[in-house]
């Protein structure tokens, strides 16, 4: 009986998830209570959304038979054979929503093209990109103010990338936008 | 939590109070100068505190010790803040000041294991308390609604239990004695709220201040 017992107590720590948080939350005190805007790769996005602050999910690793995880960020290539250009879609989620970047990029776009764009301004005018969040589009500015990526065939994809940004849709707006993610193959899709 | 062990130390040192109705009562004003040594923005401190002994025996003392430090330089800083509208400047530079503040209020261990001379000795001591550490941070005026500092320094508020230890230099000097003293503390807890730019003061201080013996000793006299 007690053999039984120790037995199901090591399937229950098994089943259940050990997790690690990947996420390091460092408050600003000029713009509470957003993240402070750096290039760690806290794996944080924070801004205010229609004055109301607007944070991330933690990034976390679950460890067990019942893992899922939650990652705040995601990185995808979009390839249409019919249209002149290729999509890159960044996308940040909260608990209830998330806020979408889209980018016109070029045919072929390569993981490591993502370097050109460091320390880059770019006017999202709907023409060349949007930023949507809840269904509906709207214009704005983003600053890459860092992106290295690398891919490598033992190691994958690994990288960081960092910047500010700001939009204005017909129902909302996001200002004091900042980001500040460690990339891994989860987050970049390509 | 920080609360209840106040509390118990209110009641410790008012029992060890006791002693002191019945002991030598003396008293050990000191100025002196702490430098913290684990942050690069140098902040420095003027400190001006009062060490009592409740434990009063030729080779060990006990002392209550408050301790106010006030800032010396303001560490200044000039950082970077960044706009992703491309009708502005991409940089704007960005001064700030920082101004560090302690209070301290705790317990001191001394023991005198060395003395030469006539009234020279040197004592080694330990301290545990609780303090108070605040870095102040101001920003000069700039352009917020547009601009974003880029790795900002943020104000800095502990409260806990710091430790620590030195030594102290004795002699004799009229009634009373003087003493000069160097001693270190390191906070013994984590802040509550991760600060990005600083970390917990490590402050290093050198002290002076001349010891007061305030009651005569009580002689046998036979009437």
């Amino acid at each position: 009986m007690r053999s039984n017992k120790i037995i199901l107590l090591l399937l229950v720590a098994g089943v259940v998830s050990c997790s690690k948080n990947e996420t390091v939350f460092y408050k600003d005190d000029r713009s509470e209570p957003l993240a402070v805007f750096s290039d760690d790769g806290n794996n944080v996005m924070s801004c205010y959304l229609n004055g109301k602050p607007f944070v991330t999910v933690e990034r976390k690793l679950y460890y067990g038979l019942l893992s899922t995880g939650s990652q705040e960020l995601s990185i995808k290539l979009l390839a249409f054979q019919s249209m002149d250009s290729d999509t890159l879609r960044i996308s940040w989620y909260s608990r209830y929503s998330s806020i979408d970047m889209v980018l016109a990029i070029k045919k072929e776009f390569r993981v490591g093209d993502l370097n050109d764009f460091s320390g880059e301004r770019i006017s999202l005018d709907g023409t060349n990109g949007y930023f949507k969040y809840d269904g509906q589009k709207g214009t704005g500015h983003v600053y890459f103010h860092t992106i290295m990526v690398d891919r490598n065939d033992d190691i994958g994809i690994r990288g960081r990338i960092s910047g500010l940004f700001e939009a204005t849709g017909a129902s909302f707006q996001i200002t004091k936008g900042r980001f500040d993610h460690s990339l891994n193959d989860r987050i970049l899709t390509f | 939590m920080y609360k209840q062990l106040f509390l118990a130390y209110l009641c410790l040192i008012s029992v060890l109070n006791s002693h002191v109705l019945c002991a030598q009562v003396a008293i050990e004003p000191y100025i002196g100068y702490s430098i913290d040594l684990n942050n690069k923005d140098k902040l420095s401190l003027f400190n001006a505190g009062l060490q009592v002994p409740v434990i009063n025996k030729p080779f060990y003392q006990m002392l209550v010790m408050a301790e106010g430090g006030f800032p010396l330089d303001s560490g200044t800083g000039e950082s970077t803040a960044y706009t992703p509208n491309p009708l502005l400047p991409l940089t704007a530079k960005v001064e700030s000041r920082t101004k560090l503040n302690a209070r301290t209020f705790g317990l001191l261990h001394r023991w005198k294991p060395v003395e030469w001379g006539s009234g020279n000795s040197l004592s080694v001591f330990i301290k545990l308390a609780f303090t108070n550490q605040h870095i102040k941070v101001v920003y000069k005026e700039f352009n917020e609604v547009n601009y974003t500092i880029f790795n900002p320094r943020s104000t800095l508020n502990y409260s806990g239990l710091i430790g620590g230890g030195g030594i102290q230099f004795n002699r004799v000097l009229g009634a009373g004695t003087f003493f000069a003293q160097l001693n270190a503390a390191y906070p013994l807890l984590e802040p509550r709220e991760k600060n990005y730019h600083f970390k917990l003061i490590v402050p290093l201080s050198i002290n002076t201040g001349y010891a007061i013996n305030l009651t005569k000793k009580k002689t046998n006299e036979k009437q």
